[in-house]
């Protein structure tokens, strides 16, 4: 790596990866091009082959005598015709809602899934859900590909060849009854269990089947911090954090808004404070991690530390804080407990100052959260450290975190092992769970398994466990499926099927109770759907106020999705005997390995979703792999550069995998993303990545997440690692500092905001044009993004892409920058690679008003509207690109191939993935360009219901795809002629700024600046 | 002038082979036996018939 500059001499204040700043020649090739290498190259004419002219054309005319006769595509699609007696719950063309609850994860937010003509097309949040409050994540928002992925498990199968339901009941049912006979184990191992009415439906089953046993597994949960919350405070339930009200937060290796825990709610939270549109009056977030998270680009002060160092910092933390006191009694052992851990920790001391200074001024209004993968230890010093400072104010019991049974430890899983090897198991039933590939290899589960009868995987599509299983039963989707989530107190969510099943699967619930049933054929359609009302009648509504009979009541949850009530988790106080038992991790002197949940594709499930591949990772946007994330010193040290292959070792077990270089990570510290590898899941997922559980171990010491005795070693080869972060960059050769020059961040401090509101402004000048400005009436369409909220969470990309039909076009064409989102996330650096600043930037079109793009189109495909949008007509369009070569922020995207027949042998060309296409947004074929239209489908909808009801369409009518999935309300849309309305406040706002303000092409996009929370006097 | 001689037997060979080389080129008749027998990997779709709906649009 070319490093000729030392980490003190910062070249320029922006930069977009480690060979930007240090100006690779790669990176100044690619800015310098328009298009990546090769996309525009001449034909070579050598390799042309010789024809003469009158041969050319009688092929050409034969060749046209065979496409006229051959032009009319021959498979027979079947017919379009209009219903003859239309079903009463469709009207064509107008949407229907149903409100769900999403089982993408535990969390189990609140959905409404939109449908047309009877098949889902789009999954939102639920407006009703107290959680949630109408958002959901790039997971929930992807996870309607589900529904349509054509490798999805059609038929039930016995030792992989098909079968019907009859005949696998009845051999089943027959193993459990040899099973109950023998008095072997009948073991469920289920994924994280949040249905009452399936807590209940087990009960029956081990009421019916006595030596059943049911272990609850996941690979990254909040196992940890639940267990440490039973040590410290006696309750396998823990509350959640008022973060609205924190002053000060410290998250230590916590990625609460990135992906862990209730991130969607955290986001909802924390950005409460972060409002600017009146008084400033920000919170502060120090972070303090290993590697380079959400939370952490979010950071007003972040401290680099290895993840095993952190029990390390909690009592350092706590041996200063005390000595100003402590909101509860602490004996002389926990005293003299928190003084025994010594050692240098080799972190910044002025940001450790502050931050000592910020938790003692703010007593009971400060919070620090450990993260899901730290060590029992640390949480139970965290949760003392709470104590200390009395902040458990912020601990919110009317909204805890339920559990309905515990998470099996890894001593219960070696247990069921042994007993699978010692033929004491008769039957295996996996509940929607993937312990082949999800546990750790030395537990042996995988021999264990085929030493076992009855093996059964009850699951969506084929796993690495059901191609091992003796019966592998397709379960519904959960947009096919009756359930329910009690996973918050005060919520019951119910979820509802919104499409019959597509294929010859059932819903697991009801193929367990044809099982406890012990008869085949009582199994029925409804079977569980009876269950669950009855359930919910003796649990749900005779607990209510009963103003309603219970049938009315059902149907009026159901139509909500939801329903709150009063419940608090029992309160108890804090035992200090559990931090008596806590130690300090080993130290090690060599490498620290953290493993952590991926972003996107999740424990694994989604591995076989394109478009949650093709999003970019929200920190290193890369695509389509996961890697070690390490240093540049460590990279540096082990002389590795992006795309080398490093070789990591620990206790016998090996995993070879790419780099990539992270400014901010911590040194010796590897971050390696979990949930990858997946060998069997479906030709868009298999083999994507690198799996990383192969160095877990279920003898870990502190965490199974951190293990610091690894070793590391360059080996010989490359993998190629794609990132669209250096794709559309705009060519800053010629200008040093482009970036703060030309203002495309902006970026000031909480201070210097209050101090002269005006301080963005003071270089501005009056832009003058030579024309006369066209004067919109009616509506005007503009948005605003406030990069104070956006924390690059990524959902508004893939609302997006579900709204508008984007294609997913596979890796090797995101490597030549042909990617499809119309919008992206621009991740900038300031600072140095050892201690970066990150800005975040969501770049759409900006539906500029003098757009350079218009006047460039020979064929007039792209125009402007009267209501201010930048218009596309892709059936104009010749694919000159000359519009995408104008436009100065480089949104406009071009398709190079029909991405329907290209990715992946024609995975969009089946009759199943095709259905979930919007059918108000045009399909776009090879040769047109596309660029972001504000959701125009969405305001014609607007308009004419509008003119339906005979009334004015107003801006707040109209909510675009990106706006409803922002978490954090950070999109603003609507319109810019309405003085009342949002967007104008916004407009005219003393941080509001526009990218390339200066060119005069005057864009409707306004940029909200960040204000850092930073302390005045280092200002 | 030189009239080139075309006879009868020529001008037939000639007819009979363009057409039987059209009718070969044609996918006509292929689309004609294709589309009644051709296996139609078609998914139904059906409203679930319990769901309970709710239209407001967000």
């Amino acid at each position: 790596m070319n490093d000729n500059r030392n980490s003190n001499d910062m070249k320029k204040d922006f930069w977009k990866s480690i060979k930007d700043y240090n100006d690779d020649p790669e990176v100044l090739e690619v800015k310098a091009n328009e298009f990546m290498e090769g996309v525009t190259d001449d034909f070579d004419e050598s390799k042309l082959s010789g024809i003469s002219r009158r041969k050319f054309i009688a092929l050409l005319s034969a060749s046209t005598a065979f496409a006229a006769t051959a032009c009319t595509d021959y498979r027979d699609k079947g017919e379009i015709v209009p219903y003859n007696k239309r079903p009463e719950e469709i009207l064509t063309g107008k949407a229907n809602y149903y409100a769900s609850t999403c089982t993408g994860c535990s969390q189990s937010c609140g959905i409404l899934v939109k449908t047309r003509e009877g098949r889902p097309i789009k999954i939102d949040g639920n407006p009703d859900h107290p959680i949630n409050n109408g958002k959901t994540c790039a997971k929930g928002q992807a996870s309607i590909l589900n529904l349509y992925d054509p490798e999805r498990l059609k038929y039930p199968m016995i030792q992989g060849r098909r079968s019907d339901w009859k005949n696998v009941d009845q051999e089943i049912i027959s193993q459990l009854n040899d099973s109950k006979k023998l008095n072997k184990e009948i073991s469920i191992v289920t994924g994280t269990l949040v249905s009452p009415a399936m807590k209940k439906l087990f009960d029956d089953f081990t009421s019916q089947y006595p030596n059943t046993k049911v272990y609850q597994i996941g690979l990254v949960s909040d196992q940890i911090r639940r267990e440490a919350w039973l040590e410290s405070y006696g309750s396998y339930d823990y509350p959640a954090i008022k973060f609205e009200e924190a002053t000060i937060i410290l998250s230590l290796d916590s990625d609460f808004l990135g992906n862990e825990g209730s991130f969607i709610e955290n986001m909802q939270k924390y950005t409460k404070k972060r409002e600017v549109i009146d008084k400033v009056s920000f919170n502060r977030l120090y972070v303090a991690e290993g590697r380079m998270s959400v939370t952490g680009a979010m950071a007003d002060y972040r401290i680099s530390i290895s993840p095993d160092l952190q029990y390390q910092f909690v009592l350092m933390l706590m041996g200063e804080l005390i000595k100003s006191g402590s909101a509860i009694n602490l004996s002389n052992d926990i005293l003299s407990k928190i003084n025994s851990v010594s050692g240098d920790l080799k972190i910044d001391k002025t940001k450790v100052a502050h931050l000592l200074k910020d938790l003692n001024s703010n007593r009971g209004k400060s919070i620090i959260y450990a993260g899901d993968t730290l060590s029992n230890d640390v949480h139970v010093a965290v949760n003392l450290l709470n104590e200390i400072l009395g902040n458990t104010t912020l601990y919110d019991y009317s909204s805890s975190f339920k559990s309905l049974m515990h998470y099996a430890k890894a001593e219960e899983l070696s247990q069921l092992v042994d007993s699978m090897n010692n033929d004491k198991v008769g039957v295996v039933i996996h509940l929607d769970s993937n312990p082949v590939f999800t546990l750790p290899a030395d537990f042996g589960y995988e021999s264990a398994l085929k030493k076992v009868t009855a093996t059964i995987s009850l699951t969506e599509a084929v796993n690495e466990t059901s191609t091992l299983c003796k019966y592998a039963l397709p379960i519904n989707n959960q947009l096919e499926s009756w359930g329910d989530a009690n996973y918050r107190s005060s919520v019951y969510s119910l979820q509802q099927p919104v499409i019959a099943p597509i294929f010859d699967t059932r819903q697991k619930e009801a193929v367990m109770l044809t099982w406890i049933s012990g008869e085949p054929s009582t199994y029925k359609d409804d079977v569980y759907h009876k269950y669950l009302m009855s359930y919910f009648n003796n649990s749900a509504y005779s607990k209510r106020n009963r103003l309603s009979d219970e049938k009315s009541f059902w149907y009026s949850a159901l139509h909500d999705g939801v329903i709150s009530y009063e419940e608090e988790i029992q309160r108890s106080s804090f035992r200090l005997n559990s931090f008596i038992n806590t130690k300090q991790d080993f130290q090690s002197n060599g490498y620290t390995v953290h493993l952590t949940e991926s972003y996107f594709v999740g424990d694994g499930r989604f591995a076989n979703n394109g478009w949650l591949h093709e999003v970019p990772h929200p920190i290193n946007k890369i695509t389509w792999d996961n890697y070690a994330s390490i240093s540049p010193a460590l990279a540096k040290e082990l002389n590795v550069e992006m795309n080398d292959l490093i070789e990591i070792s620990s206790e016998g077990k090996t995993l070879t995998l790419p780099v990539l270089v992270q400014p901010g990570m911590a040194d010796k510290t590897i971050n390696i993303e979990l949930g990858y590898g997946r060998t069997v899941v479906g030709d868009v997922g298999n083999n994507v990545g690198f799996n990383a559980i192969g160095l877990m171990t279920k003898n870990y010491s502190s965490s199974p997440f951190v293990n610091n005795n690894v070793s590391i070693s360059k080996v010989n080869g490359k993998h190629k690692l794609v990132s669209t972060q250096e794709h559309h960059s705009l060519d800053d050769t010629f200008v040093k500092d482009f970036h703060r020059i030309r203002k495309i961040i902006q970026e000031g401090t909480v201070e210097e905001y209050n101090n002269d509101p005006h301080f963005l402004h003071h270089e501005k000048h009056e832009v003058f044009g030579i024309t006369r400005e066209h004067k919109y009436t009616g509506v005007k369409w503009a948005m605003s993004i406030d990069l104070n909220k956006c924390t690059s969470c990524t959902a508004c990309i893939t609302s997006c892409n579900v709204e508008n039909n984007i294609p997913v076009v596979g890796k090797d064409q995101v490597e030549r920058g042909r990617e499809m989102h119309w919008m992206r996330l621009d991740r900038y650096y300031s600072g140095t690679p050892e201690d970066p600043i990150i800005s975040n930037q969501p770049m759409l079109c900006q539906h500029c008003d003098n757009a350079p793009c218009e006047n460039v189109c020979p064929v007039n495909a792209t125009n402007h509207s009267p209501d201010g949008l930048n218009q596309m007509a892709y059936n104009r369009c010749v694919g000159t690109r000359y519009c995408s070569n104008n436009c100065p922020y480089k949104v406009r995207r071009y398709n190079f191939f029909d991405f329907r027949d290209h990715f992946e042998d024609e995975y969009y060309q089946n009759n199943l993935t095709a259905l979930i296409n919007n059918p108000e947004v045009t399909v776009r074929s090879r040769g047109v360009m596309e660029k972001c239209t504000f959701c125009v489908q969405r305001i014609m909808e607007a308009r004419s219901d509008a003119i339906a009801e005979g009334r004015e369409l107003k801006g707040a009518d109209v909510v675009t795809a990106c706006q409803q999935a922002c978490p954090t309300n950070a999109i603003v849309f609507g319109d810019a002629n309405d003085p009342e309305s949002r967007i104008s406040k916004l407009r005219k706002h003393n941080l509001a700024y526009h990218v390339l303000e200066e060119l005069n092409i005057k864009p409707n996009v306004t940029y909200i600046a960040k204000l850092r929370n930073t302390h005045p006097e280092e200002n | 002038m030189e009239i080139k001689k075309y006879s009868r037997k020529s001008f037939v060979s000639k007819v009979g082979k363009s057409t039987f080389y059209t009718a070969l080129a044609s996918v006509l008749p292929i689309k004609f036996l294709s589309s009644k027998n051709f296996i139609r990997n078609r998914v139904d779709i059906h409203i679930h018939p319990y769901a309970v709906k709710r239209n407001n649009k967000v």
